[in-house]
């Protein structure tokens, strides 16, 4: 893997290709859960790669080359997003004073992912991304502050607000279908 | 019983299952490789060396031909002008062409001690009495210009700059002094000359 690095560092066109050829399926999964369409996840995509490919040097070896890579393919991804003007959470922050929080991530048992997804797909914008980088891709609130530019109080913030509404969302669902 | 949602994504690690890339990414994402991160970086460093030897070799010969052909005339005016009698024309001639070259500005200013020179060499009479004086003074014009040919080769060489320049300049300057000074010179013996004959005479 060290040399695959080097190698794609040195510009080798091989090593650069078997390196995106490794990567790249799991990498387009997060960036279609971002930006939905199939090619505009593809374009971010294969930029993050390129992206990846001139910053080798900034790799360090202290995480694994794939958490490094995903964290330019989603950094990737908010951009896009911001160029479509994503209203993201450009909230006061005097407003987030209280990081309201608890630990109640509770939901019905009869609910499966794919159905969470979807509602967590239906929130507002400003809740949506940093409960999908918290759940979905398990950054924890400092990396998620990092990624969307917050602080660390309004990404909690954001997080616990996204979970109550995925909540109510949920239980509204299962009523609604009248399980 | 309720579940947790942390759990529920913990557990199933890629359930976006069926999210398969479009045929052809891959030559897609080597087309771009190409064009945002062209192949052998080291290629493109040589071509630059490349480029800038030809310049190097392109300005070697230029600067040949701007050089030869100087010095050529240079002989030409050497050879023809010992039919003339004084030395100084010899000199003079080839500082002409050279300064000019720079600027016309220079030309006018070379053009101006030239022409000063030249008349007040021309206006020299030249008899027994101040022979030794002359020849004096012609050793130390020839001095002079030789001084003024070292200076002309350092242009070629090094390109115009201030202080060649300005020491050609200088040089041009000195010349007309000296030949002031000769003058005054000369009349000086003339007069004291003429007194001496009044005196004889008287």
């Amino acid at each position: 893997m060290h040399q695959l690095i080097e190698a794609c560092h040195a510009n080798n066109r091989k090593a650069q290709m078997e390196l995106y050829n490794r990567y790249c399926d799991g990498m387009f999964i997060v960036t279609k859960r971002f930006l939905k369409d199939p090619f505009e996840a593809e374009d971010a995509m294969q930029e993050a790669f390129i992206k990846a490919f001139t910053k080798l040097h900034q790799y360090k070896g202290d995480v694994t080359f794939g958490a490094w890579l995903k964290k330019i393919v989603i950094n990737k991804c908010i951009d896009k997003l911001k160029a479509k003007k994503m209203e993201l959470v450009a909230l006061n922050e005097h407003v987030l004073n209280t990081a309201e929080e608890d630990d109640n991530w509770e939901i019905e048992d009869s609910i499966g992912v794919a159905q969470v997804k979807n509602s967590i797909e239906n929130l507002p914008e400003k809740y949506k991304y940093p409960l999908m980088l918290y759940l979905i891709e398990g950054y924890d609130h400092e990396e998620i502050s990092d990624i969307l530019n917050i602080s660390q109080v309004a990404s909690r913030t954001m997080v616990h607000r996204g979970k109550k509404k995925l909540q109510e969302e949920l239980k509204l669902l299962k009523n609604g279908t009248g399980y | 019983m309720a579940q947790d949602i942390r759990d529920l994504f913990r557990g199933d690690e890629d359930p976006t299952t069926g999210e398969k890339l479009n045929n052809g990414h891959q030559k897609r994402f080597e087309a771009r490789l190409n064009k945002e991160l062209p192949a052998r970086k080291a290629g493109a460093r040589y071509f630059y060396l490349r480029i800038a030897a030809i310049f190097i070799v392109a300005l070697g010969i230029g600067l040949f031909y701007f050089n030869s052909p100087e010095k050529e005339s240079v002989e030409n005016e050497i050879v023809t002008t010992p039919s003339e009698e004084n030395n100084e024309d010899i000199l003079t001639p080839e500082k002409q062409f050279q300064l000019s070259d720079i600027s016309p500005e220079f030309k006018k200013i070379e053009n101006y001690y030239m022409a000063g020179i030249n008349m007040e060499l021309a206006k020299l009479e030249v008899n027994n009495d101040n022979k030794a004086l002359i020849d004096a003074f012609m050793l130390e014009m020839e001095e002079l210009d030789k001084e003024y040919q070292r200076l002309n080769a350092e242009l070629n060489e090094s390109g115009p700059n201030e202080q060649t320049i300005e020491a050609m300049i200088a040089n041009l300057q000195l010349r007309m002094d000296l030949l002031r000074k000769l003058k005054t010179k000369l009349k000086e013996l003339k007069q004291s000359k003429n007194k001496s004959y009044e005196n004889l005479q008287a």
